[in-house]
């Protein structure tokens, strides 16, 4: 195993690599124009389906939009990096981190069968505080943009490193390619064509991992010999060293980006209600194989001894490098390629659509909350494209997104426990939960500077938990979830706008 | 190509075809249920911790074991062919419009 002989497979051109990413966006296009005529009629079907998506859809789409593009290669690269306790500490949470939200959507759609958006539940759980709701919407939008960012980046690497194709130009293709068919079926589209892209992510996962230990002399043997040799710590889960490195500060960080993501949400007010705790069980645990595969790659990166300046300077490139300079038939990368966009694409999607819930309830409704049905459904339409017009510019613009990140970052991490108790603590009050927040982001954010990661997250965990509980001892209340009944549905005003939906969906 | 290869190979086209016909009937019954009035079944309180625990623990399991046998670097690509059977079979079980009449 000499990383010499890794050559570039021949054929993968930049003309190949843009028509992959604009041939993926225009077929799925077909099927959203289908789905649309057939299922989206007003903004009710638009950002929740009606209430009707399936036990199917709803495991496949779930397990769709949380395949990030970017997971799909960092699993290698943790991998890469630190052996198996890597892949160890980026796998276990991110399944587990979709399976614990069975608690609150359990509560959530029992308790508020009417809902759309967790900032909507905020308002109506804090009586109808504006400062709440607003952290909470801004949260949920950041978190959106940042998430289509984060897309891009993936697919851009990916492209640049198999293709050569400049990382800006890559991603500016691939943004348009999504958002051209998001525009159309709202929801529906998302949830059908995320679980198509499911597909064309497990099963080429299976066949390009088991082709690419082919690829190599001796077989997986052979590898996984190399690599206890260069280092017997590869093979073990028990590093400590990783756990505190970046472990312990991923897996919070996986658990607020699960919590505050209006893409979940969304998905558990518009799933069945008889299948929308078993469909989060079922996508978790389903999603599991999907990194615990691809992260072996890391290992023949191991084995060939690779160093991260010989693949591009990030190590994320890993996986790409390896499938197209292993000697593997030009389909295979091609297939591989395709696999990192129809994780992106699926992600993008779902994150637009979790936008347009958000501007349709959370800020058209709040401000204008008598507003005809029809104009309320063209502005959701064009609010699923904003996300990624803000995204695009940020790209485009060339600027350092380091701030967005980090404010993304100090939002979620913040919103995490005061979120967790709102839902299931009723002695939880307002004073508690914004304290919570912004006393977290104050005081933890420079404590995070100065000490890093782990300490850092740490402790805006605990001061924005520690804060709900005085909030409570301070002014004692106990919330009657049962107010939360009162939320309004679409669909009531939609029925009887149902002329001016038909218009406006011609 | 290995034999551990072809039998995923295989095994994926079996996975494939069961997520293609379930796929068929998700988008058959979201046309079928669109419009369709009925009262909102109420939602499940119970569980799903043991289902929780196993996920999580078969997925440690199988992530140390990679480190004990080289075979079980093929797991990951064997379960992968489990997602995509689980996501075929989850269509099939959910309820279709005609049987809730």
């Amino acid at each position: 195993m000499d990383k010499t002989t890794l050559t570039l497979t021949p054929g993968l051109t930049p003309a190949l690599g843009y028509s992959l990413m604009v041939g993926l966006g225009l077929a799925t296009l077909l099927l959203a124009i289908v789905v649309k005529r057939a299922l989206v009629h007003n903004t009710h079907d638009f950002i929740i389906s009606n209430r009707k998506i399936g036990f199917g859809f709803g495991v496949g789409s779930v397990i769709s939009v949380w395949t990030w593009s970017m997971a799909v290669m960092m699993t290698s690269a943790m991998t890469f990096e630190w052996g198996l306790s890597g892949l160890f500490w980026f796998v276990a949470p991110n399944g587990l981190a979709v399976m614990l939200l069975i608690p609150f959507t359990r509560v959530l759609r029992r308790k508020m069968p009417n809902g759309y958006t967790i900032s909507e539940f905020t308002k109506s759980r804090f009586n109808q505080s504006g400062v709440a709701t607003s952290i909470v919407t801004v949260t949920m939008i950041f978190g959106i943009i940042l998430e289509i960012l984060i897309n891009l980046k993936g697919a851009s690497v990916v492209m640049s490193t198999v293709f050569g194709l400049n990382w800006s130009y890559a991603a500016a293709v691939g943004l348009v390619s999504v958002l051209i068919y998001s525009y159309f079926g709202g929801l529906w589209t998302s949830v059908m064509t995320a679980t198509i892209n499911l597909l064309m992510i497990t099963v080429p996962a299976a066949i390009i991992v088991s082709l690419a230990f082919d690829a190599v002399p001796g077989g997986a043997p052979a590898v996984m010999q190399r690599v206890g040799e260069a280092n017997p710590e590869y093979l073990s889960v028990l590093r400590p060293e990783a756990a505190a490195g970046f472990g312990i500060t991923l897996a919070f960080g996986i658990f607020a980006a699960a919590i505050a993501d209006q893409t979940f949400w969304q998905k558990a007010w518009s799933i069945k209600a008889e299948y929308v705790n078993r469909t989060f069980l079922w996508a978790g645990a389903l999603f599991y194989p999907i990194p615990i595969a691809l992260g072996v790659l890391g290992f023949i990166g191991i084995a060939y001894g690779l160093t991260v300046s010989d693949i591009g300077g990030d190590s994320a490139a890993i996986g790409p490098y390896l499938i197209s300079h292993l000697g593997l038939p030009f389909l295979v990368v091609v297939a591989y390629v395709l696999m990192v966009l129809a994780a992106c694409y699926s992600t993008i999607d779902g994150a637009s659509s979790a936008l347009s819930s958000i501007v349709a309830i959370d800020i058209v409704k709040r401000v204008a909350p008598s507003i005809a049905e029809r104009r309320l459904f063209v502005l959701t339409k064009l609010s699923s494209l904003i996300g990624g017009v803000i995204a695009l510019a940020i790209v485009l613009s060339g600027v350092d997104f380091t701030t967005l990140v980090l404010t993304t970052y100090a939002l979620k991490t913040s919103i995490l426990l005061p979120l967790i108790l709102a839902i299931l603590w009723p002695r939880t009050n307002t004073i508690g939960f914004v304290g919570g927040i912004v006393l977290a982001i104050l005081v933890g954010m420079p404590i995070r500077h100065f000490y890093g990661d782990l300490i850092g997250t740490l402790s805006i965990v605990g001061i924005s938990g520690i804060t709900v509980v005085v909030g409570a001892l301070l002014k004692p209340t106990r919330f009657d979830y049962d107010r939360l009944h009162t939320a309004v549905a679409l669909d009531e005003r939609a029925d009887d706008d149902a002329p001016l939906a038909a218009a406006a969906q011609s | 190509m290995s034999t551990v290869t072809l039998v995923i190979v295989l095994g994926s086209i079996i996975a494939t075809a069961v997520f293609a016909a379930g796929y068929v009937r998700g988008v058959r019954n979201a046309f079928g249920e669109y419009r369709l009035e009925e009262r909102e079944p109420p939602v499940p309180q119970h569980g799903h911790w043991g289902g929780i625990a196993f996920a999580l623990l078969a997925s440690i399991v199988i992530i140390t074991a990679i480190g004990f046998s080289s075979a079980w670097v093929y797991a990951g690509p064997f379960l992968c062919l489990v997602t995509t059977l689980g996501v075929g079979v989850a269509f099939f079980i959910e309820k279709t419009p005609a049987s809730k009449v």
